[in-house]
Protein backbone atom coordinates (compact mmCIF):
# COMPACT_ATOMS: atom_id res chain seq x y z
CA UNK A 1 0.00 0.00 0.00
CA UNK A 2 1.54 3.31 -1.04
CA UNK A 3 1.40 6.55 0.96
CA UNK A 4 -1.55 7.94 -1.02
CA UNK A 5 -3.63 4.80 -0.44
CA UNK A 6 -2.63 4.74 3.20
CA UNK A 7 -3.73 8.36 3.60
CA UNK A 8 -7.05 7.62 1.87
CA UNK A 9 -7.64 4.81 4.36
CA UNK A 10 -7.16 7.31 7.18
CA UNK A 11 -9.36 9.89 5.51
CA UNK A 12 -6.35 12.09 4.76
CA UNK A 13 -6.22 13.62 1.32
CA UNK A 14 -2.92 15.47 1.15
CA UNK A 15 0.60 15.36 2.57
CA UNK A 16 -0.26 17.97 5.22
CA UNK A 17 -2.69 15.51 6.77
CA UNK A 18 -5.80 17.46 5.76
CA UNK A 19 -9.03 15.52 5.60
CA UNK A 20 -10.57 16.72 2.34
CA UNK A 21 -11.20 19.83 0.23
CA UNK A 22 -13.73 22.40 1.46
CA UNK A 23 -17.32 22.29 0.16
CA UNK A 24 -20.24 24.68 0.65
CA UNK A 25 -21.72 24.41 4.16
CA UNK A 26 -18.61 22.80 5.60
CA UNK A 27 -16.95 23.88 8.83
CA UNK A 28 -13.22 24.13 9.30
CA UNK A 29 -10.48 24.15 11.92
CA UNK A 30 -7.21 25.71 10.75
CA UNK A 31 -4.40 24.66 13.09
CA UNK A 32 -1.37 26.95 12.84
CA UNK A 33 1.84 24.96 12.43
CA UNK A 34 5.27 24.93 10.80
CA UNK A 35 3.82 24.40 7.32
CA UNK A 36 1.50 27.40 7.66
CA UNK A 37 -1.68 25.69 8.73
CA UNK A 38 -3.38 22.33 8.54
CA UNK A 39 -7.13 22.20 8.03
CA UNK A 40 -9.66 19.77 9.40
CA UNK A 41 -12.91 20.03 7.44
CA UNK A 42 -16.26 18.53 8.32
CA UNK A 43 -19.84 18.55 7.29
CA UNK A 44 -21.90 19.35 10.41
CA UNK A 45 -24.50 16.79 9.31
CA UNK A 46 -21.98 13.99 8.95
CA UNK A 47 -21.56 12.28 12.33
CA UNK A 48 -18.25 10.62 11.50
CA UNK A 49 -16.69 13.85 10.32
CA UNK A 50 -18.05 15.74 13.33
CA UNK A 51 -16.58 13.10 15.67
CA UNK A 52 -13.23 13.34 13.90
CA UNK A 53 -13.26 17.15 14.13
CA UNK A 54 -14.17 17.02 17.82
CA UNK A 55 -11.32 14.60 18.47
CA UNK A 56 -8.92 16.96 16.70
CA UNK A 57 -10.24 19.93 18.70
CA UNK A 58 -9.98 18.12 22.03
CA UNK A 59 -6.49 16.77 21.29
CA UNK A 60 -5.21 20.23 20.43
CA UNK A 61 -6.84 21.78 23.49
CA UNK A 62 -5.08 19.18 25.66
CA UNK A 63 -1.80 20.26 24.09
CA UNK A 64 -2.51 23.85 25.14
CA UNK A 65 -3.80 25.20 21.84
CA UNK A 66 -6.24 28.11 22.00
CA UNK A 67 -9.30 28.06 19.74
CA UNK A 68 -10.94 31.11 18.18
CA UNK A 69 -14.12 31.29 16.17
CA UNK A 70 -13.55 33.55 13.18
CA UNK A 71 -16.69 35.63 13.15
CA UNK A 72 -15.85 39.08 11.95
CA UNK A 73 -13.32 41.60 10.88
CA UNK A 74 -11.37 44.37 12.51
CA UNK A 75 -12.95 45.92 15.60
CA UNK A 76 -15.28 43.01 16.26
CA UNK A 77 -14.79 41.13 19.47
CA UNK A 78 -13.30 37.77 18.53
CA UNK A 79 -14.58 34.73 20.37
CA UNK A 80 -12.35 32.29 22.20
CA UNK A 81 -13.79 28.77 22.43
CA UNK A 82 -13.22 26.22 25.14
CA UNK A 83 -15.72 23.62 23.92
CA UNK A 84 -16.12 22.14 20.47
CA UNK A 85 -19.12 23.45 18.54
CA UNK A 86 -19.92 21.31 15.47
CA UNK A 87 -21.58 24.30 13.83
CA UNK A 88 -18.86 26.80 14.64
CA UNK A 89 -18.18 27.65 11.03
CA UNK A 90 -14.52 28.54 10.85
CA UNK A 91 -12.10 28.19 13.73
CA UNK A 92 -8.41 28.89 14.04
CA UNK A 93 -6.35 27.11 16.67
CA UNK A 94 -3.06 28.60 17.79
CA UNK A 95 -0.31 27.08 19.94
CA UNK A 96 -0.03 28.21 23.54
CA UNK A 97 1.29 31.78 23.74
CA UNK A 98 4.15 32.88 25.93
CA UNK A 99 6.00 36.08 26.77
CA UNK A 100 9.22 36.69 24.89
CA UNK B 1 31.15 51.00 47.13
CA UNK B 2 34.19 49.56 48.88
CA UNK B 3 34.02 48.96 52.57
CA UNK B 4 37.32 49.18 54.27
CA UNK B 5 37.02 47.17 57.39
CA UNK B 6 40.41 47.45 58.94
CA UNK B 7 43.90 48.67 58.63
CA UNK B 8 45.69 45.47 57.91
CA UNK B 9 45.66 41.75 58.15
CA UNK B 10 44.06 39.00 56.04
CA UNK B 11 40.46 40.06 56.66
CA UNK B 12 40.96 43.34 54.84
CA UNK B 13 41.77 41.64 51.56
CA UNK B 14 38.62 39.51 51.51
CA UNK B 15 36.33 42.43 52.34
CA UNK B 16 37.89 44.98 50.00
CA UNK B 17 38.09 43.72 46.38
CA UNK B 18 39.84 46.78 44.97
CA UNK B 19 42.45 46.53 47.61
CA UNK B 20 42.87 42.86 46.84
CA UNK B 21 43.31 43.50 43.12
CA UNK B 22 45.42 46.56 43.43
CA UNK B 23 47.60 45.97 46.40
CA UNK B 24 51.33 45.71 46.01
CA UNK B 25 51.50 43.82 49.21
CA UNK B 26 53.46 40.73 49.63
CA UNK B 27 50.51 38.48 50.40
CA UNK B 28 50.22 36.13 47.44
CA UNK B 29 46.47 35.39 47.72
CA UNK B 30 45.51 39.01 48.03
CA UNK B 31 47.78 40.62 45.48
CA UNK B 32 46.06 39.61 42.26
CA UNK B 33 46.99 42.62 40.13
CA UNK B 34 50.41 42.61 41.58
CA UNK B 35 50.84 38.97 40.65
CA UNK B 36 49.68 39.53 37.08
CA UNK B 37 51.71 42.59 36.42
CA UNK B 38 54.88 42.31 38.34
CA UNK B 39 58.14 40.80 37.36
CA UNK B 40 59.25 39.01 40.41
CA UNK B 41 61.94 36.57 40.98
CA UNK B 42 62.41 33.69 43.24
CA UNK B 43 61.12 30.15 43.04
CA UNK B 44 57.97 30.72 45.06
CA UNK B 45 56.84 33.71 42.96
CA UNK B 46 56.98 32.21 39.46
CA UNK B 47 53.47 30.75 39.59
CA UNK B 48 52.13 34.25 39.99
CA UNK B 49 53.95 35.83 37.06
CA UNK B 50 51.06 35.36 34.67
CA UNK B 51 51.54 38.48 32.57
CA UNK B 52 55.22 37.88 32.34
CA UNK B 53 54.68 34.28 31.24
CA UNK B 54 52.25 35.31 28.49
CA UNK B 55 54.33 37.98 26.89
CA UNK B 56 57.90 36.96 27.43
CA UNK B 57 60.02 34.65 25.37
CA UNK B 58 61.31 32.21 27.89
CA UNK B 59 63.64 29.64 26.49
CA UNK B 60 63.67 27.48 29.51
CA UNK B 61 59.93 27.16 29.91
CA UNK B 62 57.64 26.03 27.10
CA UNK B 63 54.47 25.54 29.11
CA UNK B 64 54.57 29.02 30.58
CA UNK B 65 55.22 30.69 27.24
CA UNK B 66 51.96 30.35 25.26
CA UNK B 67 52.35 33.53 23.21
CA UNK B 68 55.58 32.34 21.68
CA UNK B 69 54.09 28.96 21.00
CA UNK B 70 51.02 30.38 19.31
CA UNK B 71 53.05 32.83 17.34
CA UNK B 72 55.23 30.22 15.67
CA UNK B 73 58.37 31.16 17.49
CA UNK B 74 58.38 28.00 19.47
CA UNK B 75 61.32 25.92 20.43
CA UNK B 76 59.15 22.84 19.75
CA UNK B 77 59.34 22.44 15.96
CA UNK B 78 57.24 19.25 16.04
CA UNK B 79 54.21 21.41 16.77
CA UNK B 80 54.73 23.45 13.60
CA UNK B 81 55.73 20.69 11.24
CA UNK B 82 52.34 19.10 10.54
CA UNK B 83 52.61 16.74 7.57
CA UNK B 84 50.22 17.46 4.66
CA UNK B 85 47.11 15.28 4.70
CA UNK B 86 47.22 12.25 2.44
CA UNK B 87 45.29 12.64 -0.85
CA UNK B 88 41.71 11.40 -0.77
CA UNK B 89 40.95 8.11 -2.41
CA UNK B 90 38.47 7.93 -5.27
CA UNK B 91 35.87 6.43 -2.92
CA UNK B 92 36.38 9.22 -0.41
CA UNK B 93 36.05 11.86 -3.13
CA UNK B 94 32.84 10.27 -4.38
CA UNK B 95 31.47 10.04 -0.84
CA UNK B 96 32.28 13.69 -0.26
CA UNK B 97 30.56 14.75 -3.46
CA UNK B 98 27.55 12.60 -2.67
CA UNK B 99 27.34 14.14 0.80
CA UNK B 100 27.53 17.66 -0.66
CA UNK B 101 24.82 16.85 -3.21
CA UNK B 102 22.56 15.49 -0.47
CA UNK B 103 23.17 18.56 1.72
CA UNK B 104 22.39 20.92 -1.15
CA UNK B 105 19.23 19.01 -2.04
CA UNK B 106 18.08 18.99 1.58
CA UNK B 107 18.74 22.74 1.94
CA UNK B 108 16.85 23.46 -1.29
CA UNK B 109 13.90 21.35 -0.15
CA UNK B 110 13.81 23.09 3.23
CA UNK B 111 13.94 26.48 1.52
CA UNK B 112 11.02 25.57 -0.74
CA UNK B 113 9.04 24.18 2.22
CA UNK B 114 9.68 27.36 4.21
CA UNK B 115 8.58 29.56 1.31
CA UNK B 116 5.45 27.49 0.84
CA UNK B 117 4.67 27.69 4.57
CA UNK B 118 5.10 31.47 4.56
CA UNK B 119 2.89 31.84 1.48
CA UNK B 120 0.22 29.69 3.11
CA UNK B 121 0.45 31.60 6.40
CA UNK B 122 0.25 34.93 4.60
CA UNK B 123 -2.85 33.81 2.67
CA UNK B 124 -4.56 32.83 5.94
CA UNK B 125 -3.57 36.10 7.60
CA UNK B 126 -4.84 38.20 4.69
CA UNK B 127 -8.11 36.28 4.80
CA UNK B 128 -8.65 37.44 8.40
CA UNK B 129 -7.80 41.10 7.81
CA UNK B 130 -10.23 43.73 6.57
CA UNK B 131 -9.57 45.71 3.42
CA UNK B 132 -7.82 48.56 5.22
CA UNK B 133 -5.55 46.20 7.15
CA UNK B 134 -4.75 44.21 4.02
CA UNK B 135 -3.69 47.41 2.29
CA UNK B 136 -1.55 48.39 5.28
CA UNK B 137 0.05 44.96 5.35
CA UNK B 138 0.87 44.99 1.65
CA UNK B 139 2.36 48.47 1.97
CA UNK B 140 4.17 48.28 5.31
CA UNK B 141 4.18 44.63 6.43
CA UNK B 142 2.22 45.80 9.47
CA UNK B 143 -1.41 46.56 10.33
CA UNK B 144 -3.43 48.39 12.97
CA UNK B 145 -5.98 46.71 15.23
CA UNK B 146 -8.78 48.87 16.62
CA UNK B 147 -10.51 47.35 19.64
CA UNK B 148 -14.15 48.14 20.46
CA UNK B 149 -13.09 50.35 23.38
CA UNK B 150 -11.07 52.54 21.02
CA UNK B 151 -7.61 51.21 21.89
CA UNK B 152 -5.23 50.81 18.98
CA UNK B 153 -2.49 48.27 18.56
CA UNK B 154 -0.01 47.86 15.77
CA UNK B 155 1.22 44.42 14.74
CA UNK B 156 4.38 44.41 12.65
CA UNK B 157 5.84 41.48 10.74
CA UNK B 158 8.17 39.73 13.13
CA UNK B 159 8.39 37.20 15.90
CA UNK B 160 9.01 38.98 19.21
CA UNK B 161 8.54 42.56 20.36
CA UNK B 162 6.55 43.27 17.21
CA UNK B 163 3.30 44.51 18.81
CA UNK B 164 2.84 48.07 20.04
CA UNK B 165 -0.02 49.97 21.65
CA UNK B 166 -0.61 53.34 20.08
CA UNK B 167 -1.91 56.56 21.56
CA UNK B 168 -2.90 59.68 19.75
CA UNK B 169 -0.38 62.45 19.85
CA UNK B 170 -1.35 65.52 21.85
CA UNK B 171 -1.57 67.57 18.67
CA UNK B 172 -4.08 65.11 17.22
CA UNK B 173 -6.30 65.41 20.29
CA UNK B 174 -6.20 69.19 20.06
CA UNK B 175 -7.23 68.94 16.43
CA UNK B 176 -10.40 67.01 17.13
CA UNK B 177 -12.45 70.12 16.51
CA UNK B 178 -11.02 70.43 13.04
CA UNK B 179 -12.12 67.23 11.30
CA UNK B 180 -10.08 67.84 8.20
CA UNK B 181 -6.95 67.72 10.36
CA UNK B 182 -7.92 64.72 12.43
CA UNK B 183 -5.08 62.30 12.76
CA UNK B 184 -4.66 59.25 10.63
CA UNK B 185 -2.72 56.21 11.86
CA UNK B 186 0.62 57.86 11.30
CA UNK B 187 -0.12 60.49 13.91
CA UNK B 188 -0.28 57.92 16.67
CA UNK B 189 2.76 57.06 18.70
CA UNK B 190 3.75 53.80 20.35
CA UNK B 191 3.52 53.90 24.15
CA UNK B 192 3.99 50.21 24.94
CA UNK B 193 5.73 47.32 23.24
CA UNK B 194 4.69 43.68 23.75
CA UNK B 195 6.78 40.58 23.48
CA UNK B 196 4.46 37.60 23.02
CA UNK B 197 4.50 34.72 20.57
CA UNK B 198 3.44 31.08 20.19
CA UNK B 199 5.44 28.53 22.15
CA UNK B 200 6.40 26.71 18.95
CA UNK B 201 8.08 28.04 15.84
CA UNK B 202 5.68 29.15 13.10
CA UNK B 203 5.96 31.39 10.05
CA UNK B 204 5.94 35.05 11.10
CA UNK B 205 2.58 35.66 9.42
CA UNK B 206 1.06 32.92 11.60
CA UNK B 207 2.57 34.62 14.62
CA UNK B 208 0.90 37.89 13.60
CA UNK B 209 -2.43 36.09 13.20
CA UNK B 210 -2.12 34.42 16.61
CA UNK B 211 -1.35 37.79 18.19
CA UNK B 212 -4.31 39.38 16.40
CA UNK B 213 -6.77 36.67 17.49
CA UNK B 214 -5.74 36.70 21.15
CA UNK B 215 -5.69 40.49 21.27
CA UNK B 216 -9.18 40.81 19.82
CA UNK B 217 -10.70 38.00 21.88
CA UNK B 218 -9.00 38.58 25.20
CA UNK B 219 -6.91 41.73 25.54
CA UNK B 220 -6.44 41.19 29.29
CA UNK B 221 -4.98 37.72 28.71
CA UNK B 222 -2.77 39.08 25.94
CA UNK B 223 -1.37 41.70 28.33
CA UNK B 224 -1.01 39.15 31.14
CA UNK B 225 1.13 36.81 29.05
CA UNK B 226 3.20 39.43 27.25
CA UNK B 227 6.35 41.06 28.48
CA UNK B 228 5.52 44.75 28.29
CA UNK B 229 8.02 47.54 27.71
CA UNK B 230 6.79 51.07 28.37
CA UNK B 231 8.19 53.40 25.79
CA UNK B 232 9.32 56.96 26.42
CA UNK B 233 6.66 59.62 26.01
Amino acid sequence: MNQQQENQEKGIYNDRGETRPMRAGDCEIAKLDRCGDTKTIWNPDNEDEVANAKRTFDDLRKKGYLAFRVIGKDGDQGEQMNEFDPRAGRMIMIPQMRGG
Amino acid sequence: MVYYLGTGGTNVYYADPWSVWNSTGTGTVGSVWYAWNTLTSGTNATANQVWQAWQTYVTASTIADPWSTWNGDSCRPELRACPPPPPLTREQLEARERHLRECNARCAAERVARQEAEARAEALLLRELDEHQREEYRREKAFTVRLPDGKRYRIKKGWAGNVERLEARRIAILQEEAPSLVANDREYRAVERFCIHPAEQLPEQDNMLAQLLLLKANEAEFRRIANITRLQA
